[in-house]
């Protein structure tokens, strides 16, 4: 017998072409935004990321991402950030977005076949130029650079990623001023929070407006907050993750913007979510329904150690079978239940009030016109409340005249039968339907 | 909709179901081992009778009580029979009341429903489970018998009965979420239509809810939360019944529990096995003439003046279904209150 050796090491093609395959486009890019917005923090503690900005230029045949915000280290440039994947050994940014060491070589395969990478750091200064299907050619896992020790102000630091020769269906996409809107939108949204720490993102010179996320918080109709850490015996602050939550209504009744807004280091990952995720449409909770169109719900996961937060390499999902997840998705469902039972005595009731069964309908009122909305920045210090509300005499709200209900079973092909003949959905209906019909032929023949 | 059962039959007048209220009284009265029970608050579906929160009031001096009541078109009603001032009652669906709770003291939490499982009975154990303090009670109560609505020509046609009762299955399991194969229920061993079979699928529903809801509750707190079980009641006032409930509890707990020792209690249940509350016909003359020897072994109670022995009039099934329950049994008279 003899000992041989199989080989087992990674083509360069698995990364060129494999790996950009799991990453849609806008993804990719945000990834490289990511990476700006991890600069910023490690430039500023404090969070105020005045000044500090990332530009992006898309256009047919050429795409550019430019920051200020802190170029890349010679060491790190030489040393970590071509590596696929983080060394073991690298250097971390306190409540980092980038995370997995994979977005910003994956955003430049994604794109285009040639790339050039401009960087200047307070020591150092380096230009690269790379044809990427030449370095396909050559077996070592290497690229050259060009570098000069210097000293220069943080403020004069940038760098800028200049990717050229684009594949064809990127440019496509590229050249669609639906992509451009989309983008757009999606920046506002994913990175709302951070631009209200005075980031700024810039794409083709148009400046991105933060999203805002609002909740009613008022006196008569307190949103849910619940604050806790993670893992729950945990007491050092780098190893733990801080959570709140928020849950409550809007003003808005919205279908598409109703659900639960999740994120990670501020960094929205799950966007008015209405699946099983977060809790719909299981067992103990119904399907998201028009009736609960004015819900709102927003996570927030902070940690100083990103490994610790519960998104996907993508960031655009949740690992739900993360431990975290299942403490927090716990909680999320006890104060989701809490506003679902408001949105339904609102539902009932408004129901009610276009029948005329009653002359008043306070809940909608209090929602829609006596309660003020508040954005979900200001949030960040409040304690744990518990959802609430209170509405005037909601006593004599009730006017319904005496009577009783009827039960029975049908077959299920019976039932269907009706529900066809007479268009209606449910069987309550049918049940109601029907009694009414021989109501009006007795009250007829009297 | 249900009809509330309210309007059918006073709760009171069902033998079973006053068994049953009288058993689990005197487990809550073990609970002192735990803490006062006046520091207990019972939540229950009132009704219009409230024959549960005046007991419980009265022999364990609960104060803190909310009765949650569906039907709110007769709300002046209801509160017309509130028997004290100090009951709450809350009016909605009890899926959208007990979220809405509090839960900071210790509760007996008796969910006593009319009509059967289904997924807001899953929703309504979810949220207490997720809820209520260590040191607790929850139960619950719900029909397990199955109703068809088949007449008898339909039994006259093999192949239309077994068609009719498929259907009633499907609907069944898509009321409640259960997932009864079809294909196998005919079988003797799996036929739901037989004896108790249904509330067994039902228990198996419920227990599983109850872990998943432990499991998860377990996913947020340091100290694990464990239920046990104690109550696993059968009985038939007219329609299958099945109660179901337990205690929760934490490892501050695991001395005081044992102390309860609700295990001596002969009707409380841990596993699978239900307790049969099984009430025997009897007439008052019966009921006196059989408390009277009730210490004494069936055959050597005295002949009576005819010189007939007891089982030769009462029958023996009857006697020995007494003897098991006679403490609880009711007797009901006429009277004017």
């Amino acid at each position: 017998m003899t000992k041989e050796t199989i080989k087992a090491e990674p083509t360069k093609e698995l990364f060129v072409k494999m790996m950009i395959r799991d990453i849609p486009l806008d993804r990719a890019i945000l990834d490289l935004i990511d990476n700006s917005i991890d600069g910023a923090h490690k430039l500023r503690d404090d969070e105020n990321f005045d000044g500090l900005f990332t530009k992006l230029t898309i256009e047919k045949d050429k795409f550019i991402i430019e920051d200020n915000c802190g170029g890349i280290s010679r060491d790190i440039l030489l040393n970590q950030a071509f590596m696929f994947g983080k060394p073991t050994n690298y250097e971390s940014t306190n409540h980092s977005i980038g995370r997995f060491g994979i977005g910003m070589k994956r955003a430049i395969f994604k794109i285009g076949n040639s790339f050039n990478l401009e960087t200047i750091n307070i020591n150092s200064k380096s230009n690269m130029d790379i044809n990427i299907k030449e370095w396909l050619k050559d077996n070592k896992w290497e690229f050259t650079t060009n570098i000069e020790d210097i000293s220069t102000l943080e403020q004069d630091t940038k760098t800028i990623i200049t990717i050229t020769n684009l594949h064809p269906n990127i440019s496509d996409e590229f050249n669609l001023e639906y992509f451009l809107t989309k983008l757009k939108n999606d920046l506002a949204f994913t990175y709302s929070l951070i631009l209200n720490k005075n980031f700024n993102i810039f794409i083709n010179g148009e400046h991105i407006r933060r999203k805002e996320f609002e909740i009613i918080n008022d006196a008569n109709l307190m949103p849910e907050i619940i604050n806790f850490t993670f893992p729950l015996e945990e007491r050092d602050e780098d190893k733990l993750i801080n959570i709140k939550i928020i849950a409550g209504v809007s003003k808005e009744r919205d279908l598409k913007q109703g659900g639960w807004y999740i994120f990670c280091n501020d960094r929205l990952i799950l966007e008015a979510d209405k699946s099983n995720i977060t809790g719909w449409d299981n067992n103990e909770l119904p399907k998201y329904h028009p009736d609960f169109a004015y819900f709102r719900g927003y996570v927030f996961f902070d940690s100083k150690n990103a490994e610790l937060l519960p998104w996907t390499t993508t960031k655009t999902g949740l690992n739900s079978d993360s431990s975290v997840y299942k403490a927090t998705s716990f909680e999320m469902k006890k104060a989701l239940k809490k506003v679902i039972s408001f949105l339904r005595e609102r539902a009932k009731q408004e129901s009610s009030f276009k029948k005329e069964k009653i002359d008043n309908n306070p809940l909608t009122k209090l929602i829609e016109e006596d309660s003020i909305e508040k954005n979900i920045i200001e949030f960040k210090n409040n304690n744990d409340q518990s959802f609430n509300y209170i509405v005037d005499n909601p006593k004599n709200i009730e006017n319904i005249p005496n009577g009783g209900t009827i039960s029975y079973w049908k077959s299920n092909e019976d039932l269907n039968k009706l529900k066809d003949y007479l268009n209606l959905s449910t069987n309550k209906d049918i049940g109601e339907y029907t009694f009414d019909y021989f109501l009006e032929l007795v009250n007829e023949n009297e | 909709m249900k009809m509330s059962s309210y309007r059918k039959i006073n709760y009171a007048l069902r033998p079973a179901k006053n068994i049953e209220r009288k058993m689990l009284l005197e487990t809550f009265r073990k609970l002192s081992f735990i803490d006062n029970l006046s520091n207990y608050r019972y939540i229950g579906f009132g009704s219009t009778y409230f024959t549960d929160f005046e007991l419980f009031h009265r022999e364990l001096n609960i104060i803190n009580m909310i009765s949650i009541e569906k039907d709110k078109g007769s709300r002046p009603r209801f509160e017309f029979n509130r028997p004290y001032s100090h009951v709450k009652i809350e009016f909605g669906n009890s899926n959208d009341i007990l979220p809405r709770l509090e839960y900071k003291q210790k509760d007996i939490i008796w969910l006593d429903y009319d009509g059967q499982l289904n997924k807001s009975t899953l929703d309504d154990i979810d949220t207490v489970l997720s809820n209520i303090e260590m040191g607790s009670i929850f139960l619950l109560s719900i029909n397990v018998e199955l109703h068809l609505s088949l007449c008898d020509e339909d039994k006259k046609d093999p192949k239309k009965f077994i068609k009719k009762q498929k259907e009633y299955i499907d609907t069944i399991n898509q009321q409640t979420g259960l997932k009864i194969d079809i294909s196998k229920f005919l079988e003797p061993k799996n036929n739901i239509f037989k004896e108790w079979n249904f509330s067994k699928k039902c228990q198996n529903i419920i227990n599983t809810q109850i872990e998943k809801t432990i499991q998860d509750r377990n996913n947020t707190s340091e100290d694990k939360i464990k239920y046990q079980q104690l109550f696993n009641f059968h009985y038939n006032d007219g329609a299958k019944m099945l109660t179901i409930g337990g205690i929760i509890s934490d490892s501050s707990f695991d001395e005081i529990i044992p102390k309860c020792k609700f295990e001596e209690l002969f009707f409380t249940s841990s596993t699978d096995e239900s307790f049969l509350i099984d009430t025997p016909n009897l007439t008052y003359r019966e009921i006196k003439y059989l408390n009277k020897y009730i210490s004494l072994d069936i055959n050597k109670i005295p002949k009576d003046g005819s010189n007939k022995k007891i089982d030769s009039i009462i029958p023996l099934n009857d006697i020995k279904k007494f003897h098991k329950i006679y403490r609880y049994f009711p007797t009901f008279t006429e009277a004017n209150l």
